[in-house]
C-alpha cells in the first residue's frame, strides 16, 4: 500500500495567495466594505476598481450603491447610469436607481426606472418595502401599493397603510394600520402614530389619543405625535395639556430645522471647504446632544469621504463610537488621531471621556488635564466632569476647585451646586454645603 | 357628545366620492382680457442677477374708484431694477370699467402714473369721504393714493405717516379698533436688497444654474399695524399692539373675526415660518394664538410657505374658515373653524390636498363661481423659479390655475375643464374678483408675472344672486368688517363678510354676493356693523344691486 502523503497545505495556501491577484483582493474588501456598512472604505475600493477597469458595470454598481448609502444621490445616479449604460439588463441598478431618483425628486426618472426594473425580472421580496416606499414618496401610489399587496408582515402593512393615506382612503389605510399597530410591545413609534393619525382623521379621537400616547413613548423625538396629540387634545377641551405638547413641540421644531438647514448647507455646491466642515461639525455636534448617534455617524462618514483624514471628524467618529457602545473601535479612531504631531485639543477631552466611561481614572485624568493645557479657558461642561473625576478618585480639594470654576461659569446648574455641596461635606465645610445645597433646590424649584 | 360626532364623520367619510370632474357645463370661463380693452404687461425687470423681487409681483384691486357702482380695475407693475433697461417707464395702471366690462386706460389721468417697484394694493374710503382711496405695497416705500372725488388722486403716504420703506407684499384695510375708521395692516416679507443678494445657484449634475433664492436666504421683516387717528394720518402702533415679531415672513394678509367676538382679527400667511392668527384683544392690543388655535402649521405641524390667504364661510356653519396656498410639494391648507376657536386642517378631507401637491399656490378667493350657495375655490398657480423645469423633472414655471367646486357636503372637485379661460398655463400671482358686467355671476382676473394678465369672464350657467352694498355711517363708510347673515329659510344661512384685502396682494370687489340658486330672494339678512350695532333687514331680491345704509 502505497503511502499517503498528506498535502501540504501551508505550500497550497502559499501558491494560491501568491496567485490572487491584486484586483481580486480589492474586489474582496470593496464587497465586504459595502456589506458591513463601511462606506467610505467601500467607495474608495470600488473607484480603484474603475480607474483599473472602467467597463465593469459591477463596479460602477457597487460604486453606485457606496455613494447612495453616503447620501450623495447625484453622483450615485451617475454611477448607476453609467452601469445601465454598460449593461442594460441589469435589474438590481434599476432598482438602485429607484430609490436614487425617488431622493432626488425625479418623479419620471423613477416610474421609468421603476418599470424597466420589473420588466427585467421579478422584484425580490427583501427589496419591495424598499422600492414602494420610494415609490410613494414621489406619489406614484398604483406602483408602490402593487409591490406590497397581499402583505401579512407589520412593515408591508404600516408602508400599505401610508400609501392609503396619501390616497385618501382612510378606512383601507386603516385595515392594514390596524395589523401594523396590532402587537403594542412590538410595533414602532411611527406605526401607532400613523394608526393614531387615521383614527382621528375618521374621528375616533379617544383611540388616535391612545395610539398618540404609545407613539411618544416609543420614540419621544416624534414631533409629529407631539404636535397632532396636543392639536386634538386642546380640540377636545384639555387645552393646558395640549398647549404644553404643542410648545415642546415647537422647540423640537427648531431644533429640527436648525438641522435641516445645517444638512441643506452642507450639501449645497457653492459652499467653500472651510465652511463646509465647520457646518458639518456643527451638526454632528446638534445631533449628538439629540442622542442621534447613528444619523452623527452617516453625516461623519459623509464628511469623511469628502476629507478622510480629517482630525476633527474622527475625533467626532470616536464620540459616535463610544457612545453607540463601541468602546474599542472608538479607542483606534482616537488613537490614530493622537499620534499626530498636534492633535486636536477636543481628542483628549473625547479620550478622556472615553476612559473615563470604562473607568481608567489615571488615563481620564491625563487626558483631561492635557485638554486643559491646550484650552485654558473651557466650558463649565468640563470642569463639571473633571470635578466628578477627581471626587469619586477621592480628590475632594481638587473637585472643590473645579466644581467652583463650573459654577462660576454656570451658576444655575442645580446638580453643579449638588455635587459641589456633597464635596464640602466631604471636606468638612458644613455650612458651606448647606448653602450650596439651598442653592440647588431653589434652582430645581424646591425650596 | 364627540363619539356621536366620530361616527357621522365615519359614515361621511365612507361615502365619499372621487375628485375631480372632468366637465362641467355650470363653469364656464373664456378670456375677455383683449375684448375688455386691458392691454397691460407686468414688468418684472430682470436682467439676469436673479433678484428675488423679480419673481413674486404682482397683485390686482377691484374697486370703484369714480362711484359709479361698478369695478373698476388696478393693476399693480414691477419696474426697473439694476441691469434692467427699458424704454418706456414701467407704471401700474387703472383701468375704467364702463359698466359692461370694456374697460379704458386712465392711468394718466387718475394720477397714478407713477413709477416704483409694486407688488400689490389694497382700497378701501380710509378718510370716510365718501370715495376710494388706494394703497400700493412696494420693494421701497409705499404709497397712499387719497382719492380726491373727481377721477384723480393725490399721493399723500408720507403726510399720512404709511410710508413703510421695508419689503411690502399685501395688505389689508379694516377697523380694528372699532371707532369707525379703517387701520391698516401691511405684511411684510424678506429683508432682501441689492447689496444682500446672495448667490443661490444649484447644481444639477455637471452644470450650476443660476436660481432665485428661496426664503431661507434671508431673514424675515416685521409686519407693520398702521392705526387711523381719524384725521387723514396714522401712527404706527406694531409694537405696541404685539404684532412686530420678528420671526415672519409675511406675503398675504386676511381681516376677519374668527372668534365673533365682534372685533376683527388678523392672519397672515408667513413664507416657511408658522403662520400668525392676530387674536383682537380689544383697544388695538393683539396676541398671536396661531399656535394654540390650530392655524400657525399644517395638520402634521409643518410649517408650510404660506403665500396667499382667504377666509370665507365654506361649509356654511355661521362661522370663517381659512385657506392658505402654499409651495409645490405641499398641500394648499383648508383650516376649518370649529367654533370652538379652534381650527382643524380639512385639506384632505375636503378633497384639496393631493391635487395641490404638483403647483404653487399664490392668488386665491373662496369665490361662488357657479351661483349655488356655496363658496368655490379658485387658486392662482406659478413656480418661483424660472428655470425649476431644468431643476426639478416635472416642475414646469408656468403652470395651470386650478378651479375646485363645492359639493356642499364639506368636500370639493377639481373642474379640470372650466373652458378656455382656464386651460392655459401660465405664471400666475394675484388673483381678485368681481362681477364687471353687473350681470349676477363672478368673474376673475389673474395677474402673471412678466406677462399679461387674464380677465375671465364668467359664461357659465348661473343660478340667482343677490349684490349687496353697505354703506357705514357709524362703522366705516365701507362697511369694511361687517358680518352679514342671509336667511335662505328652512333654516339655511349664508354668512359673509366685508373685507378690504386678501388673497395674493390683491382685493375683490366690495359688494357682498350672495348666491341663491334657483330661489329669486332672502326672507332677511342681519349686519352686524363692525364696532357699531346690529341691523335685521327684511325680504332682499335677487337682482339689481341693493345698497343698504347703515342706520336706515
Amino acid at each position: 500500500m502505497p503511502a499517503v502523503r498528506a498535502p501540504n497545505w501551508l505550500g497550497i495556501l502559499v501558491i494560491t495567495l501568491g496567485a490572487v491577484p491584486q484586483s481580486a483582493l480589492l474586489e474582496l474588501r470593496a464587497r465586504t466594505a459595502l456589506r458591513e456598512g463601511r462606506y467610505v472604505e467601500a467607495l474608495a475600493a470600488f473607484e480603484a476598481l474603475v480607474d483599473q477597469q472602467p467597463d465593469n458595470p459591477s463596479y460602477h454598481y457597487g460604486r453606485g450603491v457606496a455613494l447612495s448609502r453616503l447620501l450623495d444621490h447625484g453622483a450615485a445616479a451617475e454611477a448607476l447610469e453609467r452601469v445601465v449604460a454598460l449593461d442594460p439588463q441589469n435589474a438590481p441598478a434599476y432598482r438602485q436607481l429607484v430609490t436614487v431618483y425617488s431622493q432626488l425628486a425625479r418623479t419620471e426618472s423613477t416610474l421609468s426606472a421603476f418599470r424597466k426594473a420589473r420588466s427585467l425580472e421579478s422584484v425580490p421580496e427583501s427589496m419591495r418595502l424598499p422600492l414602494a416606499q420610494a415609490l410613494r414618496k414621489r406619489d406614484l401610489f398604483e406602483e408602490a401599493f402593487s409591490l406590497l399587496e397581499g402583505s401579512s408582515s407589520p412593515e408591508g402593512n404600516l408602508e400599505l397603510g401610508i400609501i392609503e393615506m396619501d390616497r385618501e382612503n382612510y378606512r383601507k389605510a386603516a385595515e392594514h394600520l390596524q395589523i401594523a399597530a396590532s402587537d403594542s410591545i412590538h410595533s414602532t413609534a411611527t406605526a401607532e402614530f400613523e394608526y393614531g393619525r387615521c383614527l382621528e382623521l375618521l374621528g375616533e379621537s379617544e383611540q388616535a389619543i391612545e395610539h398618540y400616547q404609545r407613539a411618544l413613548e416609543k420614540d419621544r423625538n416624534l414631533g409629529q405625535a407631539r404636535f397632532r396629540l396636543g392639536n386634538l387634545l386642546i380640540r377636545l377641551g384639555d387645552r393646558e395639556a395640549g398647549l404644553a405638547l404643542l410648545h415642546d413641540y415647537e422647540e423640537f421644531r427648531r431644533w429640527d430645522r436648525k438641522i435641516q438647514l445645517l444638512v441643506a448647507m452642507i450639501g449645497s455646491s457653492g459652499l467653500p471647504a472651510a465652511e463646509r466642515k465647520e457646518r458639518t461639525l456643527e451638526l454632528i455636534d446638534l445631533l449628538h446632544q439629540a442622542g442621534s448617534f447613528d444619523e452623527a455617524e452617516r453625516v461623519i462618514e459623509s464628511g469623511l469621504a469628502r476629507n478622510p483624514k480629517d482630525p476633527l471628524l474622527r475625533v467626532a467618529l470616536a464620540r459616535t463610537l463610544d457612545e453607540q457602545g463601541k468602546t474599542e473601535a472608538a479607542r483606534r479612531e482616537l488613537e490614530s488621531v493622537l499620534s499626530l504631531p498636534s492633535p486636536p485639543p477636543s481628542a483628549f477631552w473625547i479620550s478622556g471621556l472615553v476612559h473615563y466611561r470604562a473607568g481608567q481614572k489615571p488615563e481620564a485624568l491625563e487626558a483631561f488635564l492635557r485638554f486643559l493645557e491646550l484650552v485654558p479657558d473651557p466650558p463649565a461642561l468640563f470642569f463639571k466632569q473633571l470635578g466628578t473625576l477627581y471626587a469619586i478618585s477621592g480628590h475632594f480639594a481638587e473637585a472643590e476647585t473645579n466644581f467652583k470654576r463650573a459654577v462660576v461659569k454656570d451658576p444655575k446648574d442645580p446638580k453643579l451646586h449638588m455635587n459641589l455641596a456633597s464635596v464640602l461635606e466631604q471636606l468638612g465645610k458644613v455650612e458651606e454645603a448647606q448653602a450650596e445645597q439651598d442653592m440647588a433646590r431653589r434652582l430645581e424649584g424646591n425650596p | 357628545m364627540n363619539r356621536l360626532l366620530s361616527v357621522s364623520c365615519a359614515v361621511i367619510l365612507a361615502a365619499l366620492g372621487g375628485g375631480f370632474s372632468e366637465e362641467s357645463p355650470t363653469f364656464r370661463f373664456t378670456d375677455w382680457t383683449v375684448d375688455s380693452g386691458i392691454d397691460f404687461l407686468h414688468v418684472t425687470g430682470a436682467s439676469g442677477q436673479k433678484y428675488m423681487i423679480e419673481t413674486m409681483g404682482a397683485g390686482a384691486v377691484f374697486f370703484d374708484y369714480d362711484g359709479d357702482g361698478d369695478s373698476d380695475l388696478y393693476l399693480v407693475n414691477g419696474g426697473v431694477l439694476p441691469g434692467f433697461e427699458s424704454t418706456e417707464p414701467v407704471r401700474g395702471a387703472l383701468y375704467r370699467n364702463d359698466g359692461s366690462g370694456r374697460f379704458s386706460d386712465v392711468t394718466v389721468l387718475s394720477g397714478l402714473d407713477f413709477e416704483g417697484y409694486g407688488m400689490g394694493a389694497a382700497s378701501a374710503d380710509y378718510d370716510n369721504d365718501g370715495d376710494a382711496d388706494l394703497y400700493v405695497t412696494e420693494f421701497g416705500p409705499n404709497r397712499l393714493f387719497r382719492n380726491s372725488g373727481d377721477g384723480s388722486f393725490t399721493e399723500v403716504a408720507e403726510s399720512a405717516g404709511v410710508v413703510n420703506s421695508l419689503w411690502s407684499v399685501s395688505a389689508s384695510w379694516s377697523d380694528l379698533d372699532g371707532d369707525g375708521n379703517l387701520d391698516l395692516y401691511v405684511a411684510n416679507y424678506l429683508n432682501f436688497d441689492f447689496d444682500n443678494s446672495p448667490d443661490c445657484s444649484q447644481r444639477k449634475g455637471e452644470k450650476i444654474l443660476r436660481s432665485y433664492c428661496l426664503p431661507d436666504a434671508f431673514q424675515g421683516v416685521p409686519d407693520v399695524l398702521y392705526r387711523n387717528r381719524g384725521d387723514g394720518t396714522f401712527e404706527d402702533v406694531s409694537r405696541q399692539a404685539g404684532v412686530a415679531l420678528g420671526h415672519g415672513k409675511g406675503l398675504g394678509v386676511v381681516a376677519f373675526d374668527y372668534d365673533r367676538d365682534g372685533l376683527t382679527d388678523l392672519y397672515v400667511a408667513n413664507d416657511t415660518t408658522p403662520n400668525f392668527l392676530f387674536r383682537n384683544l380689544g383697544g388695538m392690543q393683539f396676541r398671536d394664538v396661531a399656535l394654540e388655535s390650530g392655524v400657525a402649521y399644517d395638520g402634521d405641524g409643518n410649517a408650510q410657505a404660506g403665500m396667499g390667504v382667504d377666509a370665507g364661510d365654506y361649509d356654511r356653519d355661521g362661522d370663517t374658515d381659512l385657506f392658505v396656498t402654499n409651495f409645490q410639494g405641499e398641500f394648499n391648507t383648508l383650516y376649518r373653524n370649529g367654533k370652538n376657536g379652534f381650527f382643524t386642517d380639512a385639506s384632505s378631507f375636503a378633497g384639496l390636498g393631493l391635487p395641490s401637491l404638483r403647483s404653487l399656490g399664490f392668488g386665491t378667493a373662496f369665490v361662488d363661481l357657479d351661483n349655488d350657495g356655496w363658496l368655490d375655490l379658485v387658486v392662482a398657480n406659478g413656480h418661483v423659479l424660472d428655470n425649476t423645469a431644468e431643476l426639478t423633472e416635472g416642475s414646469s414655471y408656468p403652470q395651470r390655475n386650478q378651479l375646485f367646486r363645492n359639493r356642499g357636503d364639506g368636500r370639493f372637485e377639481e373642474i379640470r375643464s372650466a373652458g378656455p379661460g382656464f386651460d392655459v398655463s401660465k405664471v400666475s400671482r394675484g388673483l381678485a374678483f368681481a362681477d364687471i358686467e353687473g350681470d349676477g355671476d363672478l368673474d376673475l382676473l389673474f395677474m402673471s408675472s412678466g406677462d399679461r394678465p387674464e380677465l375671465l369672464r364668467n359664461d357659465g350657467h348661473s343660478g340667482n344672486a343677490l349684490r349687496v352694498l353697505l354703506v357705514g355711517r357709524r362703522a366705516n363708510r365701507d362697511g369694511v368688517g361687517a358680518v352679514l347673515t342671509f336667511d335662505l329659510g328652512g333654516e339655511q344661512y349664508i354668512t359673509t363678510e366685508v373685507r378690504a384685502g386678501s388673497s395674493y396682494a390683491s382685493q375683490n370687489e366690495r359688494i357682498v354676493h350672495v348666491s341663491l340658486g334657483a330661489e329669486t330672494k332672502v326672507r332677511g339678512v342681519t349686519v352686524q356693523w363692525p364696532g357699531s350695532g346690529k341691523e335685521v333687514i327684511g325680504s332682499l331680491e335677487a337682482g339689481e344691486l341693493i345698497v343698504l345704509v347703515e342706520g336706515r
